[in-house]
């Protein structure tokens, strides 16, 4: 259970940093091809990243309680950024089904 | 934004950097690897790899380490005694012999086997206390480097957060491709904005650690009414410290068993960690328990000081509110509770910060080479030297040293020293390397790194059978930590050689050597 929390916080705030990349013309050009000018709805996009890290730093406290789960969350969500930041340098195009969701 | 102050930002940040910046990556580097440095003393003291303690309350004090403690110690004061804890499954005795050395031994809390002496500083020995005093005793110097590059780190990373023109837009740029000089900036902006919280947080919390020795006029100046006792007196209120001269008749000690039981009833069932016996055999000697923080960040200072004779409580204390807050400012600092995601994630953001560190170095040198060159000044060059020899260099010699200590026989006198001896000297070693390959010098060095770090591994297999298949069978998770973490970090400082071969191998990636040889060690 606490190990399904952890991944899911982890999904959570990969996911939502994909997104607030994905808001950003260099990275979803990068992710959706040349032709993708930019992201339809930039805005929204944002929003529903800033949801997902909300959510992931909500698991880990339910899971840890507010003190550990504070510090796990922080942590947490700089290596989800980390995560983030390599797919983007070395393989753009895992995140391309998420981009082909969104269009 | 003004443009003047930006540009007095970065000359700052620039300058601030290149002069502190080899020390800083020694204080992340060694901060890293102490995060696991009871791992680390696991795979450098084989003798110590029991099986892990019984969950099912404490071991008897009295039947296993008391006897060892009467027998090795003798009267010598204090004996402290370390209880098992989830990541050390022994008995841990320290006292101090005849020239005032503490000396380390271990016990088998199970049956009271004393352990053969280790011969090794460990991580614990060595890497921690490498990480706050450099090993420096004079003056506390080592104390005052590591507080003036906390303080220049501060102020590292405001003048940095200044100077970066598109951090949101940045935020997860690095594009290994570009140019060095691009590619390495991207790599520190990234690793430097993305754990910035965790930066800020743990050099200032390591400041306010030491706020005694940083900041002495706050408790000076508050406790001056006590005159000569001033220091006396403040680490009674502030640590709980309690004192009593001995007698000098003696007297027999009581069951220490007695007393744990009597603080742990104190502590509705809070568990002991420490016990310290204060002029055993004296008619006046005490014993201090101080209370486990394993499942706590504050670092509690619940203490309970017993009558070593009648076992009568003389003195209990508990942290009061503004220790609270520093205590829990420490927590957060040491890492000393039990939550393995964390401690990995610690680990991780520290050797963030190292990548942060040796880019900066990086594109100081890669923004300068071609200028240097043509204006004939040896800037480069000497920062180049300095730059391999405290970042590449150290990593050598961190490996040099684990690898000393498998080869190294068991019964040699001094072995704590000649390991440490070792580590100096191959340290040394990079820096001459460094001056006379130059360019050379990252690549060669990166392939010391993979070569050491796959020959520690076979050489634990080796020496004590704990091969990694073994390890990870037997569920021997700080063994077979070490070992895994050495041997991905010779697989991508392998990778890094290659990669800077390929690349016409002058001026390399620091950051992937460093991410690279990210071994605990």
């Amino acid at each position: 259970m606490a190990e399904l929390l952890l991944g899911a916080a982890f999904a959570a705030g990969y996911l939502g940093f994909a997104l607030f990349a994905l808001s950003q013309p260099r990275h979803w050009q990068a992710v959706a091809g040349r032709a993708a000018v930019a992201p339809s709805r930039p805005l929204a996009l944002r929003m529903a990243g800033w949801s997902g890290l909300i959510c992931a730093f909500t698991l880990v406290v339910l899971r840890d309680g507010a003190a550990f789960g504070s510090i796990l969350g922080a942590l947490l969500l700089a290596a989800c950024a980390a995560a983030v930041a390599l797919t983007l340098s070395w393989r753009p195009k895992t995140l391309a089904p998420l981009a082909r969701a969104l269009r | 934004m003004r443009a003047g102050f930006r540009q007095s930002m970065t000359r700052l940040h620039t300058w601030a950097g290149v002069v502190i910046g080899a020390l800083l990556f020694l204080i992340f580097w060694m901060g890293s690897l102490s995060v696991f440095d009871r791992e680390v003393d696991r795979w450098m003291m084989p003798m110590t790899r029991l099986a892990p303690a019984s969950a099912s309350g404490l071991a008897s004090l009295d039947t296993t380490v008391r006897p060892v403690a009467e027998q090795l110690a003798g009267g010598a004061s204090p004996w402290t005694i370390l209880l098992p804890t989830a990541r050390v499954p022994t008995l841990e005795l320290r006292y101090p012999d005849g020239a005032g050395e503490i000396v380390r031994r271990h016990v088998d809390p199970a049956s009271g086997r004393l352990l053969a002496a280790a011969g090794s500083a460990g991580g614990n020995g060595f890497f921690f206390p490498f990480h706050y005093k450099l090993h420096l005793k004079a003056f506390d110097l080592g104390y005052w480097l590591v507080g003036l590059a906390g303080m220049t780190m501060l102020v590292l990373l405001v003048s940095g957060v200044i100077i970066h023109r598109r951090i949101f837009s940045d935020f997860f740029t690095f594009r290994p491709a570009r140019a060095m000089p691009r590619a390495t900036l991207d790599l520190h902006n990234l690793s430097g904005v993305l754990a910035l919280p965790f930066h800020f947080v743990i050099t200032l919390s390591g400041l306010i650690i030491l706020f005694a020795i940083y900041f002495p006029v706050a408790w000076q100046t508050a406790y001056a009414p006590a005159g000569p006792d001033a220091r006396q007196a403040f680490n009674r209120e502030a640590f709980g410290t309690w004192r009593r001269p001995p007698a000098g008749v003696p007297g027999p000690l009581a069951s220490l068993d007695a007393m744990l039981a009597a603080a742990q009833a104190q502590w509705q069932g809070g568990r002991p960690y420490m016990v310290r016996v204060w002029h055993p055999g004296d008619a006046a000697s005490w014993v201090e328990v101080r209370r486990s923080f394993a499942d706590d960040i504050t670092m509690n200072l619940d203490t309970v000081y017993f009558d070593g004779v009648t076992g009568a409580v003389l003195h209990r204390h508990q942290a009061r509110p503004v220790m609270r807050v520093q205590r829990f400012i420490a927590g957060l600092h040491f890492v000393q509770f039990e939550h393995w995601t964390l401690r990995w994630l610690y680990f991780l953001a520290g050797l963030a910060g190292c990548l942060m560190i040796g880019t900066g170095l990086l594109f100081w040198l890669e923004a300068r080479r071609a200028r240097h060159l043509r204006q004939g000044v040896a800037g480069v060059r000497l920062v180049e030297g300095l730059t391999v020899g405290g970042t590449a260099g150290l990593i050598v010699a961190t490996l040099a040293f684990l690898v000393a200590n498998r080869l190294l026989p068991l019964d040699l006198a001094a072995r704590p020293a000649i390991e440490m001896n070792v580590f100096f000297a191959a340290w040394g070693v990079t820096f001459v390397h460094a001056g006379w390959r130059a360019a050379h010098a990252w690549r060669e060095q990166a392939w010391a790194m993979a070569v050491l770090a796959t020959a520690a591994v076979a050489l634990n297999g080796l020496t004590t059978g704990d091969h990694l298949l073994r390890t990870l069978a037997a569920g021997n998770w700080a063994v077979a930590g070490v070992d895994g973490v050495l041997l991905l970090g010779a697989l991508v400082a392998g990778g890094v050689a290659r990669h800077l071969r390929r690349r016409g191998a002058e001026a390399p990636a620091v950051g992937g050597a460093r991410a690279a040889a990210g071994g605990r060690g």
